[in-house]
């Protein structure tokens, strides 16, 4: 932990509030395009959407007013052709993370050095929309019916409801991260080699 | 030779004292990042592990959120009389709010504990520091549920953005100054419980 000066504290923190402020707002322009490009991601990596049966498939939600959720269906093959639907705020699983990691980086280039932080950014937002891609893991195997009640199933779970449901982890997350990051990457400063002491 | 052997002495501890005041703040590297994991992943799990409905441990989270439930109730009743809390809820006249997992910011102190019981101080110090800092934690949790409530009576409209946004934030911003707090008032005595044991060693 180095200590930094009060002033670029103070700085840090103002650039920080201006960022999370502009960038964290859910504009609804930019909620409609981010949301369709997240539902494509995730039908493509995590649900079997490819499958003509879609089992669980994620669509943008088209209501006014509900620009940045997404309808997760599943439908429970298994036990029967009842199909499920229920809301997801991909706001605050996807963006608003990757937008505090952002932010947090950003700001924090005045004590960083900018020469690697295109590539911290590049590694936070990936890791903000892989971890958001978590839930749906454990949705894909509820909707074909895995393990229900296994060992990874309670896992899942587990993982779920404490990293990605408690809504303050949303920034606690993204915090973590960069603040590993700034340790990892602090430049420290050299051993200043120690004074004989004078006579006397 | 005395003479020679004191001025010894003196010049390890002037080195000692040196490199201590030069790391004025306990190291956190890669070992306290793995300290915090080691005590943070335990605690997650016992909290949040998907128990059964019916069960000793359930019905022990319920008792637990009752009287979380009780608390905020009881700070609530401060400036709005006509408030009654029934088991994990707190119903008013025209709103009322259910406490629910992790309405106890739970993961934010889980995070603050492990934050500060890893660091390298001597163990009392280390249950005073996370004493008092979950102690503050729980009263400005009590206070965020409050203006929640407050919000849902007087400007329902603020309540959804401030309960999903702003006061996660506020949370997370106040487990981290309450860190930064704790250990500004630690460093000092972690330099001298350095000193005293390389002194000794």
């Amino acid at each position: 932990m180095t200590i930094i000066a009060r002033r670029k504290l103070l700085r840090f923190a103002l650039i920080l509030t201006a960022l999370l402020g502009v960038l964290g707002w859910p504009f609804s322009w930019a909620g409609r395009s981010y949301c369709s490009l997240v539902c494509r991601a995730v039908n493509g990596l995590v649900l079997n959407s490819t499958d003509t049966q879609r089992l669980a498939q994620l669509v943008p939600d088209q209501r006014p007013g509900f620009e940045w959720e997404a309808i997760a269906t599943i439908r429970n093959q298994p036990i029967g052709s009842a199909a499920s639907q229920f809301n997801v705020d991909i706001h605050h699983l996807f963006y608003l993370p990757t937008v505090v990691f952002v932010a947090l980086t950003l700001a924090g280039k005045i004590t960083w050095g900018g020469k690697r932080v295109v590539a911290k950014l590049f590694v936070g937002i990936l890791l903000f929309h892989l971890r958001g891609m978590l839930p749906f893991v454990s949705l894909e195997r509820i909707a074909t019916g895995i393990a229900h009640d296994g060992f990874v199933e309670k896992l899942l779970v587990l993982v779920n409801e404490s990293l990605l449901a408690p809504l303050a982890m949303t920034f606690a997350l993204p915090l973590l991260l960069w603040l590993g990051l700034f340790q990892a990457t602090l430049v420290r400063p050299r051993k200043a080699s120690v004074s004989k002491p004078g006579p006397g | 030779m005395k003479v020679r052997k004191r001025s010894r002495t003196k010049k390890s501890l002037v080195e000692l004292s040196t490199r201590v005041s030069r790391s004025a703040t306990p190291p956190l590297g890669l070992r306290y990042a793995l300290m915090v994991a080691a005590i943070a992943v335990p605690l997650f799990a016992i909290y949040f592990y998907p128990y059964a409905r019916t069960g000793a441990m359930a019905a022990g989270i319920h008792s637990y959120l009752s009287l979380y439930a009780k608390m905020v109730g009881a700070a609530i009743s401060l400036f709005e009389p006509r408030v009654a809390v029934l088991g994990d809820t707190i119903a008013g006249q025209n709103f009322s709010i259910q406490i629910v997992k992790t309405c106890d910011a739970i993961e934010v102190n889980i995070l603050l504990v492990a934050a500060l019981a890893a660091l390298p101080i001597s163990l009392g110090r280390r249950l005073a520091a996370v004493l008092a800092s979950v102690v503050l934690l729980v009263l400005v949790n009590v206070m965020r549920i409050c203006v929640l409530y407050w919000l849902g009576v007087h400007a329902p409209t603020w309540f959804h953005r401030a309960h999903q946004t702003l006061a996660p934030l506020c949370m997370v911003v106040c487990g981290t100054v309450i860190f930064l707090i704790a250990i500004s008032q630690i460093a000092p005595r972690f330099s001298q419980d350095e000193v005293g044991r390389r002194v000794r060693s």
